[in-house]
């Protein structure tokens, strides 16, 4: 919940360091692109990564959301606040992919195996909870999978999802609400329980 | 509350997402209904493990992205405000070029004989001759004079010459020669 309340601050405020990097960047500082790009990679890497389920098409599809950023940064604002245009452009172009392509299921399991932390008794239990939960992320549509996303994952409000996928604050708190109950009926379904 | 709250209100009640009198209203019937309970337990496992499964990226997947995207932004385009800067030099030289034509133009303006040639007379044509000028006199005006009616005719003859007849009208200024021809004359007595 941590996480989920810093990310939100850092939603709905952009430290100033961030505007002076963004104007350093427009300049043709590379360097300071660069520090744009390790400040918010992490949360368009994540986001693609779990709206696509595929690390391959994650990381191609985050690599263009920076070379759209980059781009467009001549006419970017600097006043205006970064973390919503790449959180709408993550969202958009990794809906195009999955549009374009079949999903895949359950394919970013791998950094389980590879967490020699874990043991096997560990890493097959994360294993198997991360396979379920992907799993039923795929049960969801698109749109519903987004704002799940980007509110039980990502820790926006149900207000700044509203404003990042553009549809009325009512119709994201329906699909949020219809997501985990999909979530919800497959899961208690895997785990043997009654939905 | 009595009847059932639907599952989908539970679902934005588990993590807060409803205002704040509907959530009071859930609050009250689900600590009194154990099926509600229930779901609500269910709803909060699955939540949980939504949260909790997904692995955050590793720091090695996040150096290999930022390596790509640095290594695919191509070096010409390094500086996004290039062409404003190309744009304002191009726009420099443009200006500095108007304002020296104009420049120029101006002291053409100031100095026109000094720069064109002085026209000289044609080599082969004479030089025009002065145009006559005749002094204006001064006229005097002659009143003018009643014509009165009648007048006086004399016959001029001269040897070898064509006879003339002379009419003098009332107006001295005005005396009529007409010369006589030769069928007109008549036997005089």
């Amino acid at each position: 919940m941590e996480m989920a309340v810093s990310l939100m601050c850092q939603f709905t405020a952009e430290p100033e360091s961030i505007r002076s990097l963004i104007l350093e960047a427009k300049a043709g500082d590379l360097a300071a692109f660069e520090q744009i790009v390790t400040r918010y990679e992490r949360i368009v890497f994540r986001v693609a990564r779990r709206l696509l389920a595929d690390p391959e098409r994650a990381r191609d599809a985050a690599q263009e959301v920076f070379l759209r950023l980059h781009g467009k940064l001549g006419k970017f604002q600097e006043e205006k606040d970064l973390a919503p245009w790449l959180y709408r452009m993550t969202v958009n172009l990794c809906h195009d992919l999955r549009r374009r392509s079949k999903p895949s299921v359950a394919l970013d399991l791998a950094p389980a195996l590879r967490d020699a932390v874990l043991d096997p008794e560990q890493a097959m239990e994360l294993l198997q909870r991360q396979e379920l939960i992907a799993a039923a992320l795929e049960e969801l549509s698109p749109r519903e999978r987004e704002a799940i996303v980007l509110r039980d994952l990502e820790g926006l409000s149900t207000a700044d999802v509203a404003r990042l996928l553009r549809p009325s604050e009512g119709t994201v708190r329906s699909q949020i609400s219809t997501g985990r109950v999909k979530i919800k009926r497959f899961v208690m379904a895997r785990l043997g329980r009654r939905p | 509350m009595s009847a059932h709250v639907c599952e989908e209100i539970l679902a934005l009640y588990v993590r807060g997402d409803l205002p704040e009198d509907e959530w009071q209203r859930v609050a009250q019937h689900s600590d009194e209904c154990q099926e509600c309970q229930k779901i609500l337990a269910d709803l909060s496992l699955s939540c949980e493990l939504l949260t909790n499964s997904l692995k955050e990226p590793t720091l090695a997947e996040l150096a290999a992205l930022r390596s790509a995207v640095m290594g695919k932004i191509p070096v010409g385009a390094t500086d996004s405000r290039g062409w404003v800067r190309m744009f304002a030099a191009a726009a420099g030289i443009v200006l500095l070029c108007l304002a020296t034509l104009i420049w120029r133009g101006e002291r053409e303006e100031l100095l026109p004989v000094a720069r064109l040639p002085r026209p000289g007379p044609p080599a082969v044509m004479p030089p025009p001759e002065p145009p006559i000028v005749t002094p204006r006199t001064h006229v005097a005006r002659v009143p003018r004079q009643r014509i009165e009616p009648g007048m006086r005719a004399t016959l001029i003859t001269r040897a070898g010459q064509p006879d003339y007849l002379k009419m003098n009208t009332s107006d001295p200024n005005v005396v009529i020669l007409w010369q006589v021809q030769e069928n007109e004359k008549v036997a005089t007595p």
